[in-house]
C-alpha cells in the first residue's frame, strides 16, 4: 500500500530544449515553471512548496545542478510553507517523491517541482577538470585515479560484464538507440531527429566498450516542472491529474559502481522491487515505460529492474524492437529518450510519461490504452522508479 | 563472432564489440600516469601510502578477518573497530573490463578499465587498469597481478597485468 497515492501529478511544463541555448538555467525553470503552473489552471501566488533535485547548496555544480531552490523562490517571488532541494534519494525522482510527501502530509497544497539543467552551455564533465589534475575524495577516489573518469567507463565495466553474462549482443543494445531515434523523429523538441539505422550505430566509434557514441546520451539544455498537489485539490484541474500509484525508493546493495555484489543488479533493481511491493497492480498492467537511458546499458538493466523480463532476458526482449515500438506491446522512452531528444536528467521522461497518459503526446501518442506508465530513473548507485496512472482510480 | 542471445560468451572469445580492437595493446605506462589525484586522507592514506612502497594493501577486520574496501571505519561484518591495514598478494582474476577509446584527456591513448576480483576473498574487488596486456587477453577469471606504475605527485598506483606462465 502506497501513501502516495493521493499525490497528483496536476501540471506539467518543459522549458525551450536544446544543445546550446546560451540561457541562464533560472531563465529555463522560471519558462518550464510558469508554463506547469498555468497548466495546471493555476498561479504562482498558489504555488506554495518547491522541491528539485539536486538543488543548489554546498555541492552544486554549475550546468548540472541547476539554480537551488530559494534562487526560484526568489526570482518568482513565491511565498511557500515548504521547500527542499536535495540530491540524495531514489534517483532523480528524488524531488517528485518528496513533493508528494509533502502533499500527503500537508505541509504544502501545491508544489512546485523541477530538475534543470544546462550541461550543453557550460560543458562540465572530465575533459576540463582532469587536465587540472584536481583532487577526488569519497567513493570516486577508488575510480578516478585509476583512469574511470567518466560514467561511461563505470558503465561500460557493467555493460561488458552483462556481455560477458548475458550475450546481449550489439544488434540488441542497438534497439535502445534505434528505437529512441524513432520516436525522437515525432518529437519536435527533440535534439537528434535524423533517421538512425542500424548500419550507423554499428559503424559508429567506440567511446569505451561496448558502448558507441549511441549508446551514450547527449547533453542538453533545458529545464521540466510540474506541479505536484493533492488529489483531491486536483480534481478540479484543466489537464487530467496524473495520480502516484506508488514510488520505488529502497536502497539495499552496497551503493557504489563497482561494489555491488552483482554488477548487473544495482539500485534500480531495490528501486523496481520496491515499487512493487507498493502496490497492488503489476508489470503486466503498464501500458508504456519510460526508463532512464543517460546511456544504452542502463535502460536494459531497467527492463528487468522493472520486471518486464527476467534477469538475462533484456537482450531477447528488444531483439528487433518490435515489442518496444510506439506501437509494440510496452513503447519505451517515446518521445525519443535521453539518447536522442536530450539529458533532462530523468525528468524529462516523467514529463513524457504524463503527455502520454493525458494522450496529448500529438504524433508519437500511443494508440493503445495508455493508463499506466511506468518510469525509472537512474542507474548505478542511485535509482528510482514511479508508476503513474490515470483511469484506475 | 558468435551472436548467442543467451547464456555465457564462449571462453577466450571477445566481445563483438572488441572484435575489431583484437591487436591493441596496452603497454605498460613509461610516462607518469595522470588522471584525478586521490585525496589519500583520513582512512584511505594507507592505501596510497602502501602502493607507494610498492604494496597492495586493504584494511581488514582483525577479530573476523574481514578485507573492507574500500575501507570504513567498522568492519561491516561484526561491527569491529579494530581495523588494520595488511598486505594482500596482489594476485587475482579479471571480473569486468571496458577498453577506453575516448581521448577524455589531451593526447590520451586507449587503455583497459579493469574491476579486479583479488584471491583473499570473494568480494573483494578493485578498478584499477589493465597493463602490459592487448584487447585479445580480455576474459572473464583471466589472472592477473599488481603492477605498481608511476603517477604524477610521486604517486604510484596498483594496476594490473596479466600472469604470464
Amino acid at each position: 500500500m502506497s501513501g502516495l497515492r493521493s499525490a497528483a501529478i496536476r501540471g506539467i511544463g518543459q522549458s525551450a530544449v536544446g544543445r546550446r541555448l546560451g540561457r541562464s538555467g533560472l531563465d529555463l525553470t522560471v519558462e518550464a515553471a510558469g508554463e506547469a503552473i498555468a497548466d495546471a489552471g493555476l498561479t504562482p501566488s498558489d504555488i506554495d512548496g518547491i522541491a528539485t533535485y539536486p538543488g543548489g547548496g554546498f555541492g552544486a555544480q554549475r550546468g548540472f545542478s541547476g539554480p537551488g531552490a530559494v534562487e526560484v523562490q526568489d526570482a518568482m517571488r513565491l511565498t511557500v510553507d515548504w521547500y527542499t532541494g536535495s540530491g540524495e534519494g531514489p534517483g532523480q525522482l528524488n524531488c517528485l517523491v518528496n513533493a508528494c510527501m509533502a502533499v500527503v502530509t500537508g505541509l504544502a497544497r501545491n508544489v512546485l517541482v523541477y530538475r534543470t539543467v544546462t550541461e550543453a552551455t557550460e560543458q562540465v564533465g572530465g575533459r576540463g577538470a582532469a587536465a587540472t589534475n584536481p583532487v577526488v575524495g569519497g567513493p570516486l577516489e577508488w575510480l578516478m585515479p585509476f583512469g574511470s573518469i567518466s560514467a561511461v567507463h563505470w558503465l561500460g565495466v557493467v555493460a561488458n560484464r552483462y556481455v560477458t553474462q548475458y550475450g546481449l549482443t550489439r544488434e540488441q543494445l542497438a534497439q535502445v538507440a534505434l528505437t529512441a531515434r524513432r520516436n525522437a523523429g515525432l518529437n519536435p523538441k527533440a535534439v537528434y531527429r535524423d533517421p538512425l539505422t542500424l548500419e550507423d550505430y554499428l559503424a559508429a566509434r567506440m567511446i569505451s566498450t561496448p558502448l558507441c557514441l549511441y549508446d551514450c546520451d547527449v547533453p542538453a539544455d533545458g529545464s521540466t516542472a510540474f506541479v505536484v498537489s493533492h488529489a483531491d485539490a486536483a480534481a478540479d484541474s484543466p489537464n487530467l491529474p496524473v495520480r502516484v500509484e506508488a514510488a520505488g525508493t529502497a536502497l539495499r546493495g552496497r551503493p557504489s559502481w563497482d561494489q555491488w555484489a552483482s554488477p548487473t543488479r544495482t539500485a534500480m533493481h531495490d528501486a523496481g522491487a520496491s515499487l512493487w511491493e507498493r502496490t497492488d497492480l503489476t508489470p503486466a498492467d503498464v501500458d508504456l515505460a519510460q526508463l532512464y537511458d543517460g546511456f544504452s546499458i542502463l535502460t536494459v538493466l531497467w527492463l528487468e529492474a522493472m520486471g518486464f523480463c527476467g534477469e538475462g532476458e533484456a537482450g531477447e526482449f528488444l531483439a528487433g524492437g518490435r515489442r518496444i515500438a510506439l506501437d509494440g506491446e510496452l513503447p519505451l522512452n517515446t518521445a525519443g529518450g535521453q539518447l536522442s531528444a536530450g539529458r533532462l536528467h530523468g525528468l524529462g521522461l516523467v514529463h513524457e510519461a504524463c503527455l502520454q497518459l493525458r494522450g496529448q503526446a500529438g504524433e508519437r501518442q500511443v494508440r493503445k490504452r495508455h493508463e499506466v506508465a511506468a518510469v525509472g530513473n537512474g542507474g548505478g548507485p542511485i535509482g528510482g522508479a514511479l508508476l503513474l496512472t490515470t483511469g484506475l482510480g | 563472432m558468435s551472436s548467442t542471445p543467451r547464456g555465457p560468451a564462449a571462453p577466450n572469445a571477445v566481445t563483438a564489440a572488441e572484435e575489431e580492437l583484437r591487436g591493441l595493446r596496452f603497454p605498460l605506462p613509461t610516462e607518469p600516469v595522470r588522471f584525478f589525484r586521490p585525496e589519500s586522507g583520513i582512512g584511505t592514506a594507507p592505501f596510497w601510502q602502501g602502493a607507494s612502497a610498492g604494496e597492495l594493501r586493504l584494511a581488514r577486520c582483525s577479530a573476523c578477518g574481514y578485507f573492507v574496501h574500500p575501507a570504513g571505519p567498522r568492519c561491516p561484518h561484526c561491527g569491529s573497530a579494530d581495523l588494520t591495514w595488511e598486505p594482500v598478494s596482489g594476485r587475482g582474476t579479471l571480473f569486468a573490463w571496458t577498453v577506453s577509446l575516448q581521448a577524455f584527456l589531451p593526447g590520451l591513448q586507449p587503455y583497459c578499465v579493469a574491476l579486479v576480483q583479488l584471491d583473499e576473498q570473494e568480494d573483494l574487488r578493485l578498478t584499477s587498469q589493465l597493463v602490459d596486456g592487448s584487447v585479445a587477453d580480455l576474459r572473464v577469471g583471466l589472472p592477473v597481478e599488481v603492477v605498481f606504475v608511476d603517477a604524477a605527485d610521486d604517486l604510484r598506483l596498483p594496476f594490473f597485468r596479466p600472469v604470464r606462465p
